[in-house]
């Protein structure tokens, strides 16, 4: 019965995010910024036109986009981040892994009684679930384009997993989480070894030549940006799991 | 050379690796370890040294920058080698955390002494904290987890000082790369350099357990086992050292060819090493403890190490790095006798150790040669460094001299507490149960022949030593190296 009600929820919340995602798509459509993922039609605009032309100096001043590899991305923050500093950035990310890893060891381990969450957030919890997971896989989906990233997205989705702890939902499992991050970390460094093999430079962008501003560029930014979110989003459940079990 | 990435990045791949295989992480570590020494010794010998990696394809100062030069690849073996040894006293078997911290631990102290970038440094030493605060919290009981929040705490107050130095150069000078900031540093104002300086060095005062920022390290040894001992001493003590001569000698000089800290700062690192020196010996003296003796005993001879650097003259220096090398392997022979002698008798305590030397003469006899070595008794290792640090100290002027006199009455003192322990060792005891395989002995034996070979005949060493110090002379000419000028 229970779970027969939580289903029927589920749905229902689907159902009115879909609605919700319907207008958004056709307010898109009607303004003539629309959401182009394929590119058979040439669209007039691109999904980062604005954000490509906005600027801080003055009005009519704009960047001028060359076709080398420095500013394949039309967010300059992430050009720094993820491809001038990728290694700094990787190397942030492996700080918190081994932060996380010794926080086992730091935290004194006392069993104390875990009170059981109420109806409304049980029920709930699914709902803000998607919506977290959608928010955060806009923001590193489209981090090469807007303002955002990797660490932020990893931020944000983990909030999902902590609203499902929160609320007595078992999400993800503890290994799951270890392997998540393994593999998100391994595959971050196996991608600067297979740039070291076709390009000779280490944490070098190889997939060249593609459009500015459109979603699929930018080369190797985007796979970063994602492979990061998800280690961060494993790093950081894994310190709520830590907590609620621990505490 | 592109490839010397892989150094930094193979240990990485194996933290993660070693999440999952269980009892054959140890195979793991040893391999790793083999390939980093392996790759690191080609590299000594590839004959392209000194060359400069650009990470990601861009140019120096845009770009992160790995450099090799003779002073790298000097202390990149060192570490290496010093990893292979420590790591040949993990005997029992050990949870997977363990081998995790360990391969970070690998990999940030080779990027600390490979990188060319102020950020990319700050962040090794900032993974190097972590592991080794992990690494000491091991044991899990309260001893342990009050030394490694201690060490948290420190290390972690000391970041924040180096990253707000490290925003003060980006603010002024406008780039991070070590090259960079060496051809501008003399745009920097007095009153800037010297508080940028004094903001980092404070970070780096506690990778080499210098007086303010040493309460950590009695404890941490205490608290952890040998072979974290020897991790901390040997691979994270050398990085520092290596840090320490970098950033001060040829980062941060105005002029070349000569160590000159800004106003009065290299009279307050002088002061600083004589509080480190005197506490460390005084410690030392009334410790029962073989580990505390050892931690309060490396404490006093990184503050000969900073005393060195300070007098400001390469003929000091080159007593610096005889006293690094003869710290290096006499703390190895020292840890890795004081294991076996502990685990034969069941404590710490060196009254416990009573008569064990006299059936391992071999740890016995090594013990004492080291222990010759720190105090600088002729024809061991130490003796040269302290003869130049000494030698060049005395007439340089009141302070300096205080040092040299302080130096002597400190290898007195170490004479008292080491000669009594090898007294210890070789007076009549009872008979014990546990027996030490010979092949653990092999080990300390080797490392106490190297002090003496180093010591007997110091003209195989003094060649290396010149040609770091070469390095050390010209910074112009790693500058030149990095941003390719002509």
């Amino acid at each position: 019965m229970r779970d027969e009600r939580s289903l029927f929820i589920n749905i229902v919340a689907l159902l009115i995010l879909s609605v919700i995602g319907f207008y958004i798509y056709k307010v898109s459509m009607d303004t003539g910024k629309g959401i182009k993922i394929t590119d058979n039609i040439t669209p007039q605009m691109r999904v980062a036109d604005r954000f490509m032309n906005k600027n801080v100096i003055k009005e009519e001043s704009k960047y001028v986009w060359g076709g080398t590899a420095e500013n394949t991305s039309a967010n300059i923050v992430t050009s720094v981040v993820v491809d001038y500093r990728l290694f700094d950035t990787t190397l942030e990310v492996i700080v918190l892994f081994v932060t996380i890893l010794g926080f086992g060891f730091v935290i004194p381990k006392d069993k104390r009684k875990i009170i059981k969450p109420t109806t409304i957030l049980n029920r709930w919890a699914p709902i803000l679930m998607i919506l977290m997971l959608m928010i955060g896989g806009y923001m590193f989906v489209n981090g090469h384009l807007s303002p955002g990233g990797g660490f932020p997205a990893g931020a944000i989705i983990s909030t999902a997993v902590l609203i499902g702890v929160l609320a007595g939902r078992k999400t993800l499992s503890q290994k799951t989480l270890k392997i998540i991050e393994a593999v998100a970390g391994i595959s971050i460094f196996s991608l600067g070894i297979a740039s070291f093999v076709i390009t000779g430079n280490f944490f070098q962008n190889f997939i060249l030549n593609d459009r500015i501003g459109d979603l699929f560029s930018a080369g190797l930014i985007p796979i970063f940006y994602g492979l990061i979110a998800f280690k961060v989003a494993a790093e950081l459940s894994n310190i709520y799991f830590e907590f609620y079990e621990e505490c | 050379m592109n490839s010397i990435v892989f150094l930094i990045v193979i240990p990485l791949i194996a933290a993660f690796l070693s999440l999952f295989l269980g009892k054959n992480d140890k195979i793991l570590a040893y391999i790793v370890t083999l390939f980093n020494i392996i790759f690191s010794i080609l590299i000594l010998f590839s004959g392209k040294i000194p060359f400069n990696v650009a990470i990601g394809g861009w140019r120096a100062p845009y770009g992160i920058n790995y450099a090799v030069t003779d002073l790298t690849i000097f202390f990149l073996v060192l570490v290496n080698v010093a990893a292979l040894l420590a790591l040949t006293s993990v005997r029992e078997i050990m949870e997977y955390q363990f081998y995790s911290f360990y391969f970070v631990l690998l990999s940030s102290t080779n990027g600390i002494v490979l990188t060319g970038d102020l950020f990319n440094f700050f962040l090794f030493i900032e993974l190097s904290t972590f592991a080794v605060a992990g690494l000491i919290s091991y044991k899990r009981d309260r001893l342990s987890t009050g030394a490694a929040l201690k060490y948290l705490i420190l290390s972690s107050t000391a970041s924040i000082f180096s990253l707000a130095a490290i925003g003060l150069i980006y603010k002024t000078l406008g780039t991070l790369n070590f090259a960079d900031i060496a051809n501008k540093v003399n745009n920097l104002n007095e009153a800037s350099l010297s508080l940028i300086l004094i903001l980092y060095i404070s970070s780096l005062l506690v990778e080499l357990k210098i007086f303010p920022f040493n309460m950590w390290v009695v404890k941490a040894y205490e608290a952890s086992k040998t072979s974290v001992n020897l991790f901390i001493h040997g691979m994270l003590g050398t990085a520092g050292i290596y840090g320490v001569l970098r950033i001060l000698l040829m980062v941060f000089s105005k002029e070349t060819g000569k160590l000159t800290l800004s106003g009065n700062l290299s009279s307050i690192l002088m002061l600083f090493a004589f509080v480190t020196v005197i506490i460390g010996e005084i410690g030392a003296l009334t410790e029962k403890n073989m580990k505390k003796i050892l931690a309060f005993s490396s404490m006093a001879q990184l503050g000969i190490v900073l005393f060195g650097i300070s007098l400001g003259s390469f003929d000091a220096l080159k007593g610096v790095l005889y006293i690094v090398i003869s710290n290096y392997l006499a703390k190895f022979v020292m840890f890795l006798t004081v294991n076996e002698f502990s685990k034969v008798s069941g404590s710490t305590n060196y009254l416990d150790m009573k008569g064990l030397g006299r059936r391992y003469p071999v740890l016995a006899i090594s013990f004492t040669i080291s222990a010759l070595s720190l105090m600088g008794i002729p024809f061991f290792a130490g003796f040269w460094g302290k003869i130049s640090i000494i030698g060049n100290a005395v007439f340089s002027g009141k302070l300096e001299l205080i040092g040299a006199v302080l130096i002597l009455i400190a290898s007195v003192i170490e004479g008292v507490y080491y000669l009594r322990i090898s007294h210890t060792f070789f007076s009549q005891g009872h008979e014990r149960e546990g027996r030490i395989s010979r092949v653990y002995c092999l080990l300390p034996m080797i490392l106490a022949l190297v002090i003496l070979f180093i010591g007997i005949n110091p003209d195989s060493f003094e060649n290396i030593i010149s040609i770091l110090l070469d390095e050390i002379k010209s910074p112009e000419k790693y500058i030149k190296l990095i941003l390719s000028l002509k």
